[in-house]
């Protein structure tokens, strides 16, 4: 899985210089560009040459753009870019028509004939889920099925003859859609390329940096699917609107949020990674997250034992395990892993620390976990 | 033309019930759906606590529901469809709570159902999928629970839907149990096909379908005549508000923000012949108690447009 950023926001189409650099500065070596979003001043020619030069300008400064998003109306000109410039994916949105019926048929013709310009290129177009407008009320749209979108990549490609075409997955639109995010995933599986990351407002498809408002997304929901399906395909950071609000002078360190968020999502969505890299392993904490950790990973990763600072807690059995006190750590194996099961997480890093463990310490977390408990009873 | 009615909750007065069943067949509606929720509260159920009204002997129950079902036949009013208590599985509530909801007031309920003639009662399916990790693993539970009611439901004649549902998180209200039309019509159909009786169909509520976005037409379609009931309501997209169709818009050319067209469209497309059924009690509420009737008249005015456009 790559982490991108989507220049949305960030990046000025005309100036995009500043922009390029705060991108870099926030560690970021690669980069979605949309031809979306830069208002009707443009024409269709400046547009295509601004995000040609954008897009050549990130490569000149070591930054891939392996991903370019349009409307189908500049679907041609971004083929022609991104074969300059070797991106990976063009993402399309799927456009409706003026009566229902023909949608299907409308955008599989058109499809059709943009897979045929990109089949012999390495080269693969995405379709992406979209909402409807009811009165300034927006619902589900073209693709917002996850069934439909499956079935139309499925019959696009089966059309074309190769696997041209894939799907990339909007969470803000899911979102807006009230779509079950891990029920979305499980019918697209490997269809799935490209996901585009951003929190929203419910009404408007703001792209908004995720935790800096109220959480409106199911990243529980998000996150299982994610894993459920193996996905390692681009994940893209979209703060379009974030980096838009906030002065220029604080954009930079909105980005570089961003970046972190990013990684984190990351690192909770590979949280299994983390616990396959030892082969050894004991808990810090004997409360509700190590409960968690035995309920979920307790069988495929069992730990040696727990440890906590209460003292009058020592030698008791937790969770099918024995809690021992934090000196116990000091007589390890050096290959054993320490997971930190409390939410203290840097106080109990320098307490280790402190102590002079050496062993490798990595956090856990329960926020995302595969289950939860709900009543013995009834499991 | 089709028949229209209304929930019963905050329209029946418990004190009052042939002047209340009167007054619903004055205003011009003709069905009920029979609110056996508001015996068992649910905010109460949430924080652990129930009354003792379905620690009542079936009988008792039996002879405390006659009086409106005397009083609804008087009235002209058919008792269409029920709405069973809910939620019916509290996670993390103690056993001896789920168990009660379980075996004591789901069944009550489908014999109260039984003794008011009423053939459709509206079941919530449990909103565990955050627990338990999908849908598909929340469903199974439900449907051993459906499974564990079947041969009552069948026994009695009656038909148990299921609704589709939002869950929350955060502040925001999202997909819950029964959203997805193409699953529900195949367990539908799988489970009645074993039970060899139409125990199973569906309740539409176009308040939550509205809330998640559906695409009503294409909903209302797939399912075809599974669907059984309505619980037709409005909202402005983001809360579950209960309120009378048409209100609700979100620009200023002030056109409606709900779906109707394709609300009507879909049961026009499977031919839907039950009940136009309004669930707005909560209409009640915020409108002075002098306008209730003429609330309760545009109530059944809009329904009476809904039918006119399916006829």
């Amino acid at each position: 899985m790559k982490l991108l950023c989507s220049s949305g926001g960030i990046c000025d189409i005309r100036y995009p210089g500043q922009g390029i650099n705060d991108i870099k500065r926030a560690g970021f070596d690669a980069v979605a560009n949309s031809f979306n979003g830069w208002g009707d001043h443009l024409s269709a020619k400046d547009l295509s040459s601004h995000i040609r030069n954008m897009s050549v300008a990130f490569n000149k400064n070591g930054i891939d753009v392996p991903v370019l998003y349009t409307s189908h109306l500049y679907a041609d000109e971004c083929v022609r870019i991104a074969t300059e410039i070797n991106a990976e994916y063009i993402v399309v949105e799927p456009f409706c028509s003026d009566n229902r019926q023909n949608d299907w048929k409308n955008n599989r013709e058109f499809f059709i004939n943009i897979g045929r310009k990109v089949l012999e290129r390495k080269m693969n177009i995405l379709l992406v889920n979209q909402c409807r407008d009811i009165h300034g009320h927006l619902v589900r749209g073209l693709c917002s099925d996850p069934d439909d979108a499956a079935y139309w990549v499925d019959e696009l490609n089966q059309a074309i003859g190769a696997d041209v075409f894939g799907f990339c997955m909007d969470i803000g639109t899911c979102n807006i859609c009230g779509n079950d995010m891990h029920e979305f995933l499980q019918a697209l599986g490997k269809r799935l390329k490209v996901v585009i990351i951003s929190e929203c407002d419910r009404v408007s498809q703001k792209k908004i940096l995720p935790f800096v408002s109220p959480v409106n997304t199911n990243y529980l929901s998000l996150f299982r699917g994610l894993r459920e399906i193996g996905f390692d395909g681009y994940f893209i950071m979209d703060m379009t609107d974030s980096a838009k609000a906030i002065s220029a002078i604080l954009r930079p360190d909105i980005v570089t949020m961003g970046r972190k968020i990013g990684e984190y999502f990351v690192w909770q969505i590979r949280i299994e990674n983390t616990l396959r890299k030892y082969t050894k392993r004991v808990l810090f904490g004997a409360g509700n997250m190590c409960r968690n950790y035995m309920k979920c990973y307790g069988e495929l990763y069992p730990p040696l034992f727990t440890c906590d600072n209460n003292s009058s807690r020592w030698g008791e059995q937790f969770a099918g395990l024995e809690i021992k006190p934090p000196d116990a750590l000091k007589d390890l194996p050096t290959d054993c892993v320490i997971y930190i099961c409390n939410t203290y997480y840097r106080e109990i890093e320098k307490q280790l620390k402190d102590m002079g463990v050496t062993n490798p310490v990595e956090y856990f977390n329960d926020e995302y976990l595969p289950v939860l408990s709900v009543s013995n009873h009834w499991e | 033309m089709l028949k229209i009615g209304v929930q019963t909750k905050h329209v029946i007065d418990e004190e009052n019930l042939e002047a209340s069943y009167s007054r619903l067949a004055r205003c011009g509606f003709r069905a009920v759906d029979f609110s056996l929720n508001s015996y068992l509260i649910n905010r109460d159920l949430y924080l652990s606590k129930k009354n003792d009204f379905f620690d009542r002997s079936e009988k008792e129950l039996a002879e405390y529901f006659k009086r409106h079902k005397n009083a609804a036949k008087m009235a002209g009013i058919d008792i269409y469809q029920m709405h069973m208590p809910y939620p019916l599985m509290i996670p993390g509530g103690k056993n001896e709570i789920n168990d009660y909801l379980r075996k004591i007031v789901a069944v009550k309920s489908l014999g109260v159902c039984a003794e008011l003639d009423c053939k459709y009662i509206v079941i919530h399916g449990f909103k565990l999928a955050s627990y338990v990790g999908s849908e598909e693993k929340e469903w199974s539970l439900t449907e051993n629970f459906l499974l564990e009611l079947a041969p009552i439901a069948k026994e009695l004649g009656i038909t148990m839907c299921v609704e589709n549902l939002y869950s929350n998180v955060g502040n925001h209200l999202g997909e819950g149990p029964c959203c997805n039309a193409k699953k529900a019509a195949e367990r539908i159909d799988r489970i009645n096909s074993e039970i060899g009786a139409e125990v199973l169909g569906f309740c539409f509520d176009t308040g939550h379908a509205n809330i998640v976005g559906f695409d009503m037409e294409d909903f209302i379609t797939t399912l075809g005549n599974r669907l059984k009931v309505l619980h037709i309501h409005d909202n402005d997209g983001i809360r579950d508000l209960h309120q009378i169709p048409f209100v609700f818009t979100r620009t200023r050319e002030n056109k409606p923000s709900t779906d109707w067209d394709g609300f009507i469209n879909g049961l026009k497309r499977i031919g839907y012949s039950g009940v136009l059924n309004f669930e707005t009690a909560p209409v009640l509420d915020s409108f002075p108690k002098e306008l209730h009737d003429d609330v309760l008249h545009l109530i059944v005015e809009c329904g009476k447009y809904f039918a006119g456009r399916l006829e």
